[in-house]
Formats: C-alpha cells, structure tokens, sequence
C-alpha cells in the first residue's frame, strides 16, 4: 500500500510574527508517521518542509501526488499560522503577505482541486492552525456528485485543531492538538483496541474531548465518502490486546467453558447456535488482526468443534458446522497461499517469531500442520464441490517448496504430527502429488527409524520439551519413557501410508530398527464425539512390532476395518478432521486413501 | 487403566435450615497449588511402584476409549479400562490441631490403597491368562519344590529388548515357599538348573527365529 506524507511546519516568516514550535510539531509528526511501526508512511513518498515558501509547498505537492502511482494514502499536515477570508481557508507561509493572501499563501481549496485530479483512495489532512476549522467552506470544492457516492470513489477526512474563528493554542511540548494526535498514535492515550488500525476520525474523537476541555480551543472534524475505515496509523493498544487476549486461550478452555451453556440450550437448537457465535465474534475479530495468519481458521475451528456432538441431531448445528467449516477451508487456502508467496521471497519464511533453538522442535510441528490444515482445506472444499484450481495449485506448490527447503526439518519429531500427516499426505496421494508424498513420507520414517520410532507424547509439557531433544539428539530416549509416546499411532500411520507411495520395501528393511515399538490404531466408534477430550467410544487397536509385526503386510493385513468407515453426516465429517488438527492426540483414520468406502451411520 | 482418588472432610451434619457456609478469605490459588502438588507426588509414587511391577517401558498411556485389542497377536487377549480408586477422610480436628504428619499418613495410605488396588488387578488378570491358557499347576497334593519345578518347565523365557534373556520372576504370597525351595535336595536345585539351560538356549533360538522374520534378518 502506498502512504504519502507532507508535512509543513513554519515558524519563520518574512511578514508576520514568527512561531517557536511548528517546525517541531511538523518534525515530530513526520517522525511518528513515517515510523513503520506507527504511521508506516513511506519516506520516499513523503516530504517534510521547515518554513517553506509557497513555490516549495506547490512543487512538493506536485512531486508526491504526480511524480508516482496514485496513492492509496496521502496525509497532509500543517502547523503554523493560518487564516480565513470570504474564499476559504489559507495556510500562511514563509513569504505569504497577509494583505495579498490569495497569491502568497496555499489556499485549502488550491490543496483539495490538486488532491482530486490525481485522487489517492484517502486523503488526511490535519491542521494546527488558528482559525482552520474555517475549510468547512473549502469543502465544497470536494462534493460533485460525479466523484463521490460511488465504491471506491476517494475519501477525506479532515481534522482542523481549531475552531474558524478560534486561535489553536501551544504548549512547551508543542501544539496542543498536535501533542494529543501523537499521544494517539504512539499509545499513550487510549482509542480503542478492537481494530489494527487506527483511523484520523476516531482519533480526532479523542482531540477534541482533550484539547476541547478548553472552551477557547475547539477542534473539528469531517469525514467525507468514506466507505470502510482507512488506517491512519497502526493501533498500539490492539497489540496488546491481542496479546492479551489470546496469551491464554486454547481451543479445549474453550469448548469446555462453553459446554455447559450448550447442554442448558440443548432443546433450543438455534440459541444454542447463537451463543457459539456470539462468543466467537470478538475473538475472530480480534484473530483477524493477528499476523498469525492461522489464527482465525484455529478461532472458527474451534467452534465448529464446539458444536460437533450435536451435529447428528441438530440442523441448526450441522448447518452453521457445514459453513464454518468450508468458511475455514478458504481461510487457510489464503493462509497457505501467503505461505507460498512468503516462501517464495524468504525461504526462511516459516521459522516462528521468536526465533532461538526452540524451533529445532516447533518448526517440523509447524510444517506439518501448515500442510494438514492445506489438506484439510482440500478434502472440506472438495466434499462441498468447491475445490478450485488454484487452491490445487497453490498446494501442490507448498509441498515443492517445503522440500526445497525444509527437508531436513520436516522430519517426525512428535505424535501431535500424526493427524496433520494422515490428512495432508492423504489429500497429497489423492491430487496426484505422489513424488513429493513420498519424498516427504521418507523423511519422516527415516527420522522415526533413527530413534527406534520413538516420538514426544502429545501431553508433553512445554518445560520437558528441551529434555526430550537432549536426549533424542543422545540416542538415549529409552531412559525417558514418560517422555515420549507408547504407544505411538505416528509409526502405525507412516507405515500404513507407505504402500501408496510404494515404499512398503523399503520400510520392510528397516522395521527390525523399530524391534518392540507399540503401535496404536484409535478408532472411534462414533465421530461426533471427536472434539471430546476423551473419546469413549472406540477401540484402541494395538501391535508390537517384532510380534505379529514384521513388515508392512503384517500391519496391512490386520488394519482394523473400521478405520475406513466414515461419518456419514457432512457436517461431522469436516469437523472431525478439525478437531483432530485442533486437538492432535486423535487420528481421523478415514482419510486415509483405500480406507474411504464403507458408508455408515457412524456419527 | 485408570486411577483416581479423593479425599475428604468428616463434615459434620448441618440441620436442615442451617445458613449457607460463607468464607473468610477463600486462598483457592495456595488451597489449589497444594492440592495439586501433593496429588502429583502421589501419582509419581504410584507410577514408581507400578515400574517395579511392570517394567516402565511396557506402560502403554491410551488417550482414548475403554478397550483394545491386539489384532495381530492370536494368543493376546483384549483388554478392558479398570477405574481404581480411593478415598481417605481427614478430620477437621487434625487440620486445626497442626498435625503436619497428617500429610505424609495421607500420602503413604493413598499410594497403599492404590497399589494394592493395582496388584489384585495384576494377579487376578494373570491368573486368568494362565487358566484359558492351561498353563495351571495344581500344587495340592504335591510337596511345593515339586509344584514349583512343574510349573518351571511349563514356561517360556522371554528375550529382553538388549537379546538378554530374562529370567521370570516369582511371586509367593507366603514366605514359607522360599524356605522349602531353598531347602530342596541337591538333585532338585540341579534339576531346575538344567530345565533354565534348556529354557535359555530355547528362547534364544525363538528369538532368532523371530529376528529372522523381519526382512533384514534373511539369510541373503
């Protein structure tokens, strides 16, 4: 997004008693604004000028408005003094005469006529100056009805830090309405925390409840054609918000608090409905501005998850679950395509914020699940009839890159990998994308086979996890069983895989790697119970490797044949593959290509 | 199998229109961090026991459902979750009285009651492998050397995970038993010496047979 800027503080005049503060006021707001972190104006399409003459103003407006593309943003901002006749408003300038306004000072009018011919989709204008509430007539200018009305037709907001008749007063600190606008914008004074941004109207909302305490010092405002908010600047407090908001929230906190408020309105289908959604509103708005770009799918999830068990008896609840569920299947199909598009330009581009050694573990737990919720993605879409071309693409792209260039960092690690490989394999194998399933299947099963398949449990605490690479790095994690997962469904689920790829012989060669591991098979009995935190109905089936189990066929001949049934309502099926993404120490078994024929009414 | 416990006060009967208990100052967050801490040592004291029992890497921890089965394992037999639980009273009196031991007693009897809770579970499911199996002695009318030496050569020695074979272990309800193992004749100690050889040398072919079937264990 292009952010222009030019900002104008004029102390020093020819003609007219000077001013101290201006320039410090202009320098100050081109400071804040061009600071990516607050404004995020570019400073290559933004000026400042320091008691400049009307030649320098006229000829940097020319430069930042036709010297470029169309802006989407441009601020302009004034600190000096000003004046008001019959014809408008005036900013007064270095050489302005004030006997001669009309050919020495830029008029407000001169500025807008300028602004419109080459429209940026938002224009600020801010200015603190005595008597600069007086552009209310310059505005006219501005209301043709060939220009406005229409979508995307440019917008204005103006703040004027005085009244048309009213002196715009200073501080030692600086202008008073300019010192209230970058407490604003820098955080010290609160505006709201729901959105990212800020924009210059509610902003000017906090100007004129501080500065206009002072009854000689009332600020205006206007907005004009706005359709939808424009950032001003980005919103400090919604950080911190977000922060707050989400520092400990999780999936399973949720769904257990509102569970009891789902039981009391089980007869009320549609309230119960209501209340998910109703909760989930502020948080998705707030998901929304978080630059985890899952955020908001993992919100949504978690509500579909909610109403999962009352799918099979409420249309109200299969319904919204069906949308949700599709509506986060385009989430994370943006979600994965900014993926691609970010690893394109930074091939580093999927090690997590922090940063540090703590991705040596996080960052296979990551690649996986970007890959499972982009299969996940496919299979809600496809059972829709909704799949796209792009979304196929786009995948198909992901894979290429993530052996490219995490190969040796898509390794298996952890039995919460184990959904997000059965459903993002599953839907690789079945858009044909074979090689890389089985490049990728291979290094997984190598990094099994290298520690005798043994893998960190699903309720490892946070504090464990360094304890457990330690000793995966040493070979030693049979001297930490509590550790790691026993056992595991992660093994059973890249051997069962292997015959698609064609790799059932090689795993063949290295089972006796894997002598005594215990495998798992937890097949559900009913889907609708996925988002529980323990499944009751089920069976656990298990086998030892070394006996019974030799090689892959051994495995393949006794797979229990109830891991291919599944669900058959719609809802359920696409909730359950979230809630296995959400809630990774369950396995939605019947994704698993070759298993998908029984159709029952399980769940 | 799952474990659970609980604890509680020797609450005294309220009449029927006493008032509702109010608190002074509910310090839930130090009342919640002991309770938890002190069920953690519990649960690690019960884990520690069952490892003497049942070696920790044999722990098989399911998430999900009351039931499993081995599908590839003929001889296995499926399994049922079991809910073990106990439950203690502590007197009021005691807490008031700053009895301090009261916590160890609590811990020291709430792992007893488990573990002899899991140890009847332990041996009434071996004991009824054994009876579907056959692999039963009837000692009654026989000296218990004798009872012992018949049920030896009924066993199998198993291979541990390092190819050591593993020598079975037993377990006497009455200490007697030793003594009169102990005290058998020569020829006896000298019988179950030769029946351990033939069992070693025979498990250790079984392992290497079972080895063999593994891919990478046939002969090129």
């Amino acid at each position: 997004m292009k952010r222009g800027l030019l900002a104008i503080g004029c102390d020093s005049y020819d003609h007219i008693k000077p001013l101290d503060g201006a320039e410090l006021d202009a320098k100050r707001i081109f400071g804040a604004l061009t600071d990516p972190n607050i404004g995020d104006h570019d400073p290559k399409l933004s000026r400042l000028l320091l008691s400049p003459t009307l030649a320098d103003v006229r000829g940097a407006l020319e430069e930042i408005i036709f010297a470029h593309e169309p802006l989407d943003v441009l601020t302009i901002y004034f600190a000096g003094h000003g004046e008001v006749d019959a014809s408008g408003f005036y900013m007064l300038l270095k050489d302005t005469r004030i006997d001669r306004l009309s050919i020495s000072a830029m008029r407000l009018g001169e500025v807008l006529v300028t602004v419109v011919n080459k429209a940026p989709t938002t224009t600020h204008i801010i200015l603190d100056a005595c008597y600069s509430g007086g552009i209310a007539q310059d505005m006219n200018l501005l209301i043709r009805p060939e220009t406005l009305g229409e979508w995307g037709s440019p917008a204005l907001v103006l703040l004027a830090m005085a009244s048309a008749d009213q002196y715009a007063m200073e501080s030692d600190t600086g202008g008073m309405g300019t010192n209230v606008l970058l407490e604003c914008t820098d955080g010290r004074l609160f505006v709201q925390e729901h959105s990212g941004s800020l924009d210059l109207f509610e902003i000017g909302r906090v100007v004129s409840d501080r500065v206009g305490a002072n009854p000689e010092q009332k600020p205006k405002r206007w907005a004009l054609n706005v359709h939808q908010p424009a950032a001003f600047c980005r919103n400090p407090h919604f950080q911190a918000s977000l922060a707050a908001t989400f520092k400990n929230w999780r999936p399973k906190g949720f769904i257990e608090n509102l569970e009891p408020l789902l039981v009391s309105t089980v007869d009320e289908p549609n309230e119960q409905v209501a209340h998910v959604d109703r909760l989930l509103n502020g948080l998705i708005v707030k998901a929304q501005g978080s630059p985890d770009q899952l955020l908001e799918p993992q919100v949504r999830a978690t509500g579909a998850v909610a109403l999962l068990k009352y799918c099979p008896t409420s249309k109200p609840a299969s319904d919204y679950v069906e949308q949700a569920c599709l509506q986060i299947a385009e989430l994370s199909v943006a979600a994965f395509s900014r993926a691609v598009a970010e690893l394109r330009e930074e091939k580093y581009a999927l090690l997590g914020p922090r940063g540090g050694l703590g991705d040596l573990y996080a960052l296979p737990i990551r690649v996986w699940r970007i890959i499972g919720w982009a299969g996940a993605a496919w299979f809600t879409l496809q059972s829709a009839g909704r799949a796209d071309e792009f979304a196929v693409e786009t995948f198909g792209e992901l894979l290429d890159l993530i052996i490219e260039h995490y190969s040796l960092s898509a390794v298996l690690l952890a039995e919460e990998q184990t959904p997000s490989i059965a459903i993002g394999l599953s839907a690789a194998f079945q858009l044909g994308f074979h090689d890389q399933a089985e490049m990728l299947l291979s290094i997984l099963f190598n990094a099994g086979v290298e520690v005798g398949g043994k893998v960190a449990r699903t309720s490892i605490k946070p504090d464990h996890i360094f304890e457990f690479m330690m000793h995966r790095d040493a070979g030693s994690l049979n001297e930490v069983p509590g550790l790691c997962a026993n056992p595991t469904e992660a093994v059973a689920l890249l051997l069962r895989l292997s015959p698609l790829f064609d790799l059932e012989d090689v795993f063949d060669a290295a089972m006796a790697d894997l002598d005594h591991l215990s495998l798992n098979v937890f097949v559900a009995s009913d889907y609708s119970e996925f988002g529980a935190d323990m499944i009751e109905s089920g069976t656990n089936h298990s086998f030892t490797i070394g006996h019974g189990v030799w090689r892959v066929s051994d495995l393949i001949a006794h797979w229990p044949e109830a891991a291919s049934v599944r669900p058959m309502h719609l809802s359920v099926r696409m909730a359950s593959l979230y809630a296995a993404l959400l809630f990774p120490d369950r396995t939605p078994w019947f994704v698993v290509p070759e298993f998908t024929i029984t159709e029952t009414d399980a769940g | 199998m799952t474990v659970a416990h609980s604890a509680t006060n020797d609450v005294k009967p309220e009449p029927k229109d006493a008032k509702a208990r109010v608190s002074f100052f509910d310090m839930a967050e130090e009342s919640n961090g002991f309770s938890s801490s002190m069920n953690k040592m519990i649960a690690e004291f019960i884990a520690k026991n069952a490892g003497h029992r049942i070696p920790t890497a044999n722990h098989l921890v399911f998430s999900h459902g009351r039931q499993w089965t081995h599908p590839a394992h003929e001889h296995a037999i499926p399994g049922e979750m079991q809910e073990h639980s106990a439950e203690m009273a502590m007197p009021f009196a005691d807490i008031v009285g700053g009895d301090f031991k009261l916590v160890h007693r609590f811990v020291l009897q709430m792992v007893q009651s488990f573990n002899d809770s899991m140890a009847r579970m332990l041996y009434e499911t071996l004991g009824a492998a054994c009876e579907q199996s056959g692999q039963v002695v009837d000692g009654r009318d026989k000296p218990f050397p004798d009872a012992f030496l018949e049920g030896f050569k009924k066993i199998e020695f198993g291979v541990d995970r390092d190819g050591k074979v593993s020598m079975p272990e037993i377990h006497v309800g009455n200490p007697d038993m030793i003594k009169q193992l102990e005290a058998a004749p020569p020829e006896f100690q000298a019988e179950v010496e030769r029946v351990k050889a033939e069992k070693i040398a025979k498990a250790l072919e079984v392992e290497a047979e079972r080895k063999k079937k593994f891919k990478s264990g046939e002969a090129p």
